[in-house]
């Protein structure tokens, strides 16, 4: 439980950090083009190009940990989900008790790869589209980084919508709380996490429809731990790209317009990672459950 | 305020030169200045920046340094290129000018190189 918080605590402790460093180096370039008032237009660039080495660390981070947990994955499906097939298949009526479809298996090793090869790298260029469009002006490529937003988050959506369907062909709802609650939950996202808030309620539902008939199998406390471990990665996203946010609110009236701007920005990419993220917990969640069906099938079928 | 003073007495100094020998004047004046800036730079500049710099945080150490050596190349440069525009030597300072810029580029993007680095990597995953 301790490493959970601190790995959500962690976040919070970078961005307040680089909101430090964004103040003094700040305050530092202010004497600076006061002392030297010739080299202001160099000064700007340089005050620039450090804002970008410290402030972009966090959201580079957090991409470096989805990016791995990606390859991961690949990893993981390539190894283990033949075998996996294989002993389900060899024990008998797995198919009939959960109705998986052995082509998600598939889709789900699709989705990851295109989300290691295809989507993460999109966000990264859309990082350096942002980054050319405020550090030169003149040279914007704000709307091709817009493009690439809109086209990682459909997408991912349509994916989504294809897992869904995949997931909701026998889903038994067992553990939910109360229809109104949820909704008012779902409303409260939806509105409060800009641009993949309806998105990200979507995927949520989805999850719950397949873990609703995984947890026939697994039982209810099983599936929530492992969704919450699963949803760390995302939550965290979410949480570095609200913070970048606010930190662009809080310095537009001390700073420069292209640097909150940037900020601003940065926290809109990393919102498409958090929604790509929930893809991979997604497959990492699917991973897990059929582990477990099939360490129960061979207990079973021993006993 | 030593600085004050040195500045006044060379101004007066100076004036003295010009009107007794006229002809070693600018190249007093040259030599002068030169001396003035080693002597700002190693008994004020270079003892205050090491002073400071422990203070600050090991993390943000190697882009002080460099900041440090950027603004006080800019500052060098600066005065030299004005020197420079007094004896209406226009093209050697928009050189100096140039040369400045040039070294200040270089060491930024090495600077840099482990940043874009990154960024390569991850987008490294496309081909």
């Amino acid at each position: 439980m301790e490493e959970m918080l601190m790995s959500l605590v962690q976040p919070v402790k970078e961005v307040a950090q680089t909101f430090s460093y964004m103040l003094l180096f700040g305050f530092i370039f202010i004497c600076l083009e006061w002392f030297i008032p010739s080299s202001k237009k160099l000064l700007k660039l340089l005050f620039m190009l450090i804002i970008c080495i410290y402030c972009l660390e966090p959201a580079i981070r957090s991409l470096e940990m989805i990016q791995a947990m990606t390859t991961e994955l690949v990893t993981l499906f390539l190894g283990i989900y033949p075998i996996l097939t294989l002993g389900i298949a060899a024990s008998g009526g797995a198919f009939l008790i959960t109705s998986w479809n052995p082509a998600v298996m598939l889709f789900a090793s699709f989705t990851t790869v295109l989300a290691g090869k295809i989507l993460i790298p999109a966000i990264m260029a859309a990082f350096i589209f942002d980054l050319i469009s405020r550090i030169h002006p003149p040279t914007s490529f704000a709307k091709m980084a817009d493009l690439i937003r809109l086209t990682l988050i459909g997408s991912t959506s349509i994916i989504l919508l294809l897992y869904s369907i995949f997931m909701s062909v026998n889903g038994v709802i067992t553990w939910s709380v109360s229809g109104t609650v949820n909704e008012t939950v779902k409303r409260l996202i939806q509105n409060n996490i800009p641009f993949v808030g309806s998105l990200l309620t979507e995927s949520i539902s989805t999850m719950k429809n397949f873990s609703s008939s995984a947890s026939v199998i697994t039982g209810n406390a099983v599936i929530l731990s492992v969704l919450m471990l699963v949803s760390i990665p995302t939550i965290q996203t979410i949480l570095i790209a609200f913070l970048y946010r606010l930190l662009s609110a809080i310095l537009e009236p001390f700073v420069e317009g292209n640097i909150s701007g940037l900020l601003d920005d940065i926290g809109k990419t990393l919102f498409v990672l958090s929604i790509i993220s929930v893809l991979i917990a997604f497959t990492f969640f699917f991973t897990i459950i059929l582990t477990m069906l099939f360490a129960k099938l061979l207990i079973s079928g021993k006993g | 305020m030593i600085i004050y003073i040195t500045i006044i007495l060379a101004f007066v100094l100076l004036q003295l030169i010009k009107e007794i020998y006229p002809r070693i004047h600018t190249i007093v004046y040259t030599i002068y200045i030169f001396l003035f800036l080693t002597y700002i730079l190693t008994v004020f500049i270079i003892p205050l920046v090491s002073q400071y710099i422990n203070v600050l945080p090991t993390n943000l150490l190697p882009v002080f340094k460099l900041l440090t050596f950027s603004v006080v190349l800019l500052f060098l440069s600066q005065i030299i290129e004005d020197l420079l525009l007094d004896y209406e030597y226009t093209s050697l300072a928009s050189l100096f000018t140039f040369t400045t810029k040039a070294i200040l580029l270089i060491v930024w993007l090495n600077h840099m190189q482990q940043f874009y680095d990154k960024f390569i990597s991850i987008l490294g995953l496309l081909s």
